[in-house]
């Protein structure tokens, strides 16, 4: 309701209430004679009245919108407002309006008394005192009651959305007043006409009224109790407003016969109904849910726009969604391929009942974008009207399923390849022994066709020598206990016996029961030959190497004994030729001229040079001797020593001596101190004409492996001589010059050979020269010097 | 004092005159028994085949062995030198050509006192020859004569 209405109907009703009971109450003073109308327009000319009466009406204007503030401003704010006090200000009304009524009333019967007696000739006796009070109790049933009501009505309708939880004027309060009070308005009337009429108004006449009055108030009594009995089952359910569920329907049960006790009784069914039917919601809403959420299938509830309204657990695991983010979203989100969701749109609108349930095979697109194929199970959900009001789609993740049929269709291909082309003979079995299966292989190992073998007893294939074996083997395969791999004889089309090897497995079914056995034969009868072949010539051959190496002992028994020889026999006649020359030149040097000495000396030196040969030779033969001692050396160490033997042997030479720490190797120690002699005393021979002469050891690593070098600035050589370098008795400066045997780097270079490794050289006339060698296997870069001048760059010493 | 005899086993005459300078130019004036060979060597020794009769309590005060001889070898001599009691604790000095470790190691392993090997440099030689003419016959105590 419009609150400015409101405030209009409001307003007018109190004015009424205000304005028509100075109308009726002169007008039944006049209809009933009390006073003249001489006497009336007196009392209404004079001030008091007028005032009294315009008095009031200012005072109601002002008072009651104020009182009604509360519910005014609610209705303007549409309900915003506590709506407690709207309650308190309507349930105060009906006592500010009855108080304000009533008193009005009762002093407008004083006010007219004093009018009258003031300004008229008028005597008050008693008796018209009460007919006043009479006219005023009139005025007030027929004014204030209906008005009263009409104004509650009023707030009624405004209240409208207003929870009120307790009545402000009960039914009973109503039949009550209306009981007690029709009788009051009839009997005062009928008294005051009665009166008016005789003129005769006695104390019996009084009690009489007063009687009656009495009876009507007991019957409208007795009236509304009945009244109640028959609300007594409503009125309950006021008391358990806050809680209606968990009332005891029971107190609803009708207590009266009238259309309450009917109405109570048809609310208290309904309520029993609902109850139950709430009941059974609920647990048919539980029962669903628990059906819904467990099943490992994803289901989808969606509108007949294919907007999701309800997925399960199942459902999100699938697609990695929340349920919050699937809510609402049309269901095409879901399809790998949108086209694909069109497809099933076209087909919803084919509106066929038999259409309702579909089966089909969908790929699905997660969350991360990956994709899956879903078996889809799609039901229209239907109301009462056989209206489609919404989709079922139950979907279950089949890439599992499609994976293992695609390897398995592989794999079957796969085994028929295999089948068809592998060399080796395959043949299944069924449990009698009977052939089932033949391939390619095997009819060109046996001779007998596919069409020739299938069905035939394996007896065909096993001649008799070999059939006592091959049924034990049978026996036991079809156990699934052995006889999984044999050697036999067999038979073939053309009668030959040929060896096969066979490998063979029984076939189980998922029970573990053997259903049959697969055999894949080799044919070895040539292998065998081929074997015993070998055989033979391998024993020829163990014979030969036998003999080859017993000469080769022989040999190295007969050169050992050479260069023991050589080491004693040589040497003695070298020793006579030295010892007696010195004898000559001490005991008969006098009867020598200077040449006679001078050759003597020159017999000497040759004697000299020859045994220094032998040395060296018998130190290079003993190198190829003997075992490799291999331990860890320490070459920085070596050339040290070295170093310091050669000082002290010339302690006049100056050469500057670099060599880099902890240069350690695996190898023989005796004979890397042998192969760094030969290098260092080279070098130091070598560098002999420098003035600054120079010689670096030190090493560098290449492709892994450790490389040793010793450097000087010495002679050197020229490069297209570096073949003959390290052959024995090959000298590339004449004794002049520098002495020396010419061996001493053919040693070097055995010592390294007998390591495995490799040595090779890079020099430059005047220039110097750099030995290179490395004890570690199969050094690709031996004798490539633009390799060597790479490496010498990257030449580190410490 | 008995003269103290120096037994030279050695084959060659060549190495026998230079070895005989060499301790003559070191005043080594010793009385020096010469044999050729190995059986010769082992008669002289034992007082057997050719020297039978010898008086063996008196061995050598210095026994120069060469170890390549004809016959018995000087590794042999050695072998059986040392098994006699006679002879088990005389000073043997093998002088050889050899420079083979082996040769050396069986010497030692033999009960060889030292060994030198022979230089073809005879000024060395004589070096050699003197530091052990010096070292065996003057510095050295020989072993106590048991049996005399």
């Amino acid at each position: 309701m419009e609150p400015a209405g409101f405030k209009r109907r409001f307003l007018l009703f109190i004015l009424l209430t205000w304005n028509l009971p100075p109308l009726i109450g002169f007008g039944f003073i006049m209809l009933f004679g009390v006073l003249t109308t001489q006497q009336i327009i007196e009392i209404l000319t004079m001030p008091v009245e007028p005032i009294y009466i315009l008095g009031w009406q200012v005072f109601i204007i002002w008072f009651f919108p104020k009182k009604l503030r509360p519910l005014t401003d609610w209705l303007k704010t549409r309900g915003a407002t506590d709506s407690s006090l709207v309650l308190s200000a309507i349930r105060q009304f009906p006592l500010w309006y009855w108080g304000l009524f009533l008193l009005y009333q009762s002093l407008a019967v004083i006010s007219v008394v004093a009018a009258a007696v003031l300004h008229t000739d008028f005597v008050i006796t008693p008796l018209i005192l009460f007919r006043f009070a009479l006219v005023a109790l009139i005025v007030s049933i027929i004014v204030g009651l209906p008005i009263f009501f009409l104004i509650m009505d009023l707030f009624g309708k405004a209240m409208g959305g207003l929870v009120v939880k307790r009545p402000i004027v009960t039914i009973r309060t109503k039949v009550f007043l209306i009981g007690a009070l029709i009788p009051l308005l009839i009997d005062s009337m009928l008294v005051q006409y009665y009166w008016t009429r005789t003129g005769y108004f006695t104390t019996e006449t009084f009690v009489v009224w007063l009687m009656l009055e009495l009876l009507a108030i007991g019957g409208s009594l007795i009236f509304m109790r009945s009244f109640g009995q028959s609300l007594a089952p409503l009125q309950t359910v006021l008391n358990h407003t806050e809680d209606l569920s968990t009332m005891d329907f029971s107190l609803l049960q009708s207590k009266s016969t009238d259309e309450l006790g009917v109405i109570s009784g048809s609310y208290q069914r309904l309520l029993d109904m609902q109850r139950y039917s709430n009941m059974e919601l609920s647990k048919s809403k539980a029962e669903f849910e628990a059906v819904f959420n467990s099943i490992s299938d994803g289901v989808i509830y969606s509108d007949i726009e294919r907007k999701i309204i309800l997925v399960n657990p199942a459902i999100t695991e699938m697609f990695g969604y929340s349920a919050q983010e699937l809510k609402g979203k049309v269901t095409a989100k879901l399809y790998a391929d949108t086209k694909d969701h069109e497809d099933r749109e076209k087909l919803r609108f084919r509106s066929d009942a038999e259409d309702s349930q579909t089966l089909y095979e969908m790929q699905y697109r997660r969350k991360d974008q990956s994709c899956f194929f879903g078996k889809t199970y799609e039901t229209k959900v239907t109301d009462s009207n056989r209206n489609v009001i919404g989709l079922l789609e139950i979907i279950r993740d089949i890439t599992q399923k499609k994976q293992t049929e695609e390897t398995l269709h592989r794999f079957q291909q796969r085994l028929g390849l295999h089948f068809m082309q592998t060399p080796l003979g395959v043949i299944e079995w069924d449990l009698d022994f009977n052939v089932v299966d033949w391939n390619p292989a095997i009819e060109k190992i046996f001779g007998y066709s596919k069409q020739a073998a299938i069905g035939r007893h394996a007896s065909f294939i096993i001649p008799n020598a070999a059939k006592e074996h091959v049924n034990s083997l049978w026996n036991d395969l079809i156990k699934n206990t052995g006889g999984f791999h044999s050697t036999n004889e067999n038979l073939t089309k053309s009668g030959v016996i040929i060896h096969c090897r066979w490998h063979n497995t029984p076939l189980v079914d998922g029970t573990g029961k053997v259903i049959g056995v697969t055999s894949l034969v080799e044919d070895i009868t040539e292998t065998l030959k081929v074997e015993e072949e070998l055989k033979e010539h391998q024993e020829k051959l163990e014979e030969l190497v036998e003999d080859r190496t017993a000469k080769l002992k022989t040999v190295n028994k007969e050169l050992e004994a050479f260069s023991y020889s050589v080491s004693h026999d040589l040497r003695a006649p070298l020793r006579a030729i030295d010892g007696f020359s010195l004898a000559l030149l001490e005991d008969y040097g006098e009867k020598l001229d200077d040449e006679g000495r001078d050759y003597l000396h020159r017999v000497r030196n040759g004697a000299g040079r020859m045994a220094l040969l032998i040395d060296d030779l018998l130190q290079l033969s003993r190198i190829s001797r003997g075992r490799l001692m291999r331990g860890q050396v320490n070459i920085s160490k070596i050339a040290r020593d070295i170093i310091n033997n050669l000082n002290e042997q010339e302690p006049g030479r100056k050469v500057q001596f670099d060599i880099a720490t902890g240069m350690r190797t695996n190898g023989d120690q005796h004979l890397l101190v042998i192969l760094m002699d030969n290098l260092l005393t080279n070098a130091w021979k070598y560098t002999r004409k420098r003035s600054s002469a120079k010689v670096t050891v030190g090493k560098i690593v290449r492709a892994g492996k450790t490389i040793f070098y010793v450097e000087d600035n010495g002679a050197g050589f020229d490069m297209q001589y570096a073949g003959k370098l390290f052959g024995a008795f090959q000298r590339l400066h004449s004794d002049e010059e520098f002495e020396g045997t010419g061996i001493g780097l053919a040693t070097v270079q055995r010592i390294v050979h007998r390591h495995g490794g490799a040595v090779w050289a890079e020099a430059e006339v005047d220039h110097g020269a750099t030995f290179y060698f490395s004890l570690e296997s199969a050094m690709a870069f031996t004798g490539n010097t633009s390799q060597v001048t790479d490496k010498v760059g990257k030449i580190t010493t410490n | 004092m008995e003269e103290k005899i120096i037994l030279l086993i050695e084959d060659s005459t060549d190495d026998e005159a230079l070895t005989l300078r060499a301790l003559k130019k070191n005043n080594i004036l010793n009385e020096v028994i010469v044999v050729r060979d190995g059986v010769e060597a082992l008669d002289y020794l034992f007082g057997t085949g050719q020297y039978d009769g010898r008086d063996t309590s008196k061995q050598p005060e210095l026994i120069l062995l060469d170890l390549k001889l004809p016959k018995i070898d000087g590794l042999e001599v050695l072998k059986r030198l040392r098994a006699d009691e006679r002879t088990a604790l005389q000073p043997v000095v093998v002088l050889t050509t050899s420079s083979e470790e082996q040769d050396m190691l069986s010497s030692y392993e033999l009960g060889a006192n030292s060994y030198i090997r022979k230089p073809v440099d005879f000024k060395q030689f004589i070096e050699a020859v003197g530091h052990m003419g010096l070292y065996w016959l003057v510095l050295n105590q020989g072993p106590p004569r048991v049996n005399k």
